[in-house]
């Protein structure tokens, strides 16, 4: 069983508070967290991809029932979000070549191709990031961070800059992952949050 | 792994680097221009083994300055460091980024050395020593400019504290290459040349053991 624990999680920017001591549970395949704007979602998002350590408590993943430590973490959470982003220099295809190759993965080039068609971006996987518009730039982020098949697929935001067939893409993947492992949503949209089958609002947290 | 890690990573640089010039256009334009400038000012050293070599490793050392704290400011203002920690173990961050350092420093050093020997017509005594202190110069101040451009890379005003942070950590390694060099380009014996290919060696040994070790703390958090 999948799930998220999070517990007396508190997270400060300076004088800045986000949240404190934060508690939730959940076990499940797909997770919405939900809050308006500075609530914290991709703060949410980053401390349980391990691109943050909390200022204090603990915010973990599980699969199988066991949780993911943080060297297993490259292998198993992907992760696409507004502040991570892909090489502009580089074409969709050589991003996401490049993340495989440095996290030791074979079979690079089918790996690389499923990736582009799960996101229907196979016809401009040769171009350079900067080339794309923003939803094809949105695409090719999530391609990138479901490349590797992780078991853990953190989306901010995902749906962002994606028009009505993005979006039903990016229902398509986060279905695909919960028959996988866990899905965590970051959103404000109402029509992503009903993908989940649990919810965390920061906004009633507070 | 860590070593498939690296060379992904280098890789990755070289052609971001191909596609964009940035950090080779800052540091060949930075050696080019001060070694032209060093010679119109001072004309032909000849002999004085001493300055040519203190002016020699001023231009490697602040062409380096010019271009190697970019290697990790330009993945956070770029917003990539992300990807970067999510993908790949910081070990192999530090050895790609320090291999693609290097190499950017040889390759200006491959058109502005040859550069500063005929506009200054300084004497290269012993050839194969020259060459191995350039190189050992070369990746000394690559590993502790990496190292610094780490540290800094997430700072306010990075240019001026990667040059602040960097420069205590780099003076004894530059020290040791201007005095080697300086008995590499003068007559024989270069018996001093040989203890300071050695100190570099030591220095060069020391700081990236204590980065790989260390770079973990700086990088992930």
């Amino acid at each position: 069983m999948a799930g998220v624990r999070i517990s007396n999680l508190t997270q400060r920017f300076d004088r800045r508070e986000v949240f404190h001591g934060l508690n939730f549970a959940f076990d499940g395949s797909c997770l919405a967290i939900t809050g308006p704007n500075g609530s914290g979602k991709s703060t949410l998002l980053r401390i349980l991809a391990g691109l943050l350590v909390p200022t204090a408590g603990e915010a973990r993943l599980l699969i199988d029932g066991d949780e993911i430590e943080r060297n297993q973490a490259r292998a198993l959470i992907g992760l696409a979000a507004p502040d991570v982003q892909l090489y502009a220099e580089l074409s969709v295809k050589e991003n996401i070549a490049f993340l495989l190759r440095a996290r030791g993965l074979s079979d690079i080039p089918s790996r690389v191709n499923a990736a582009l068609e799960r996101v229907d971006l196979s016809e401009r996987g040769g171009d350079a990031v900067a080339e794309l518009s923003s939803g094809l730039q949105q695409r090719a982020a999530i391609a990138a961070a479901i490349a590797h098949e992780p078991s853990v697929l953190l989306l901010d935001e995902p749906s962002s800059n994606l028009d009505e067939s993005g979006i039903r893409m990016l229902h398509g993947i986060v279905e695909w992952q919960r028959a996988r492992g866990l899905a965590v949503i970051a959103t404000n949209d109402p029509d992503e949050a009903a993908l989940a089958a649990g919810c965390l609002d920061l906004g009633a947290a507070r | 792994m860590i070593l498939r890690g690296a060379a992904a990573v280098l890789a990755k640089d070289a052609r971001c680097e191909v596609r964009s010039k940035q950090a080779i256009t800052a540091v060949l334009l930075f050696a080019v221009t001060s070694t032209i400038a060093v010679s119109f000012t001072l004309g032909a050293i000849g002999s004085d083994t001493a300055v040519a070599a203190a002016l020699l490793w001023v231009v490697i050392y602040f062409s380096a300055m010019a271009g190697l704290g970019r290697s990790f400011a330009h993945e956070e203002e770029t917003h990539t460091a992300g990807l970067l920690r999510l993908a790949v173990p910081a070990e192999s961050v530090y050895i790609g980024k320090l291999a693609f350092n290097f190499l950017t420093l040889v390759a200006v050093e491959i058109v502005a050395v040859p550069m500063f020997v005929l506009l200054t017509g300084c004497h290269i005594g012993r050839a194969g020593v020259f060459i191995g202190l350039l190189g050992l110069g070369s990746l000394a101040l690559s590993a502790g400019a990496t190292t610094a451009a780490a540290m800094v890379s997430r700072a306010a005003g990075k240019g001026a504290l990667f040059a602040g942070v960097s420069f205590p950590l780099l003076a004894p390694a530059l020290a040791v290459a201007i005095a080697g060099t300086s008995a590499a380009l003068g007559p024989p014996p270069h018996a001093s040349a040989a203890s300071d290919v050695r100190l570099l060696v030591y220095y060069c040994g020391v700081v990236i053991v204590a980065s790989l070790m260390l770079f973990r703390y700086v990088w992930e958090e």
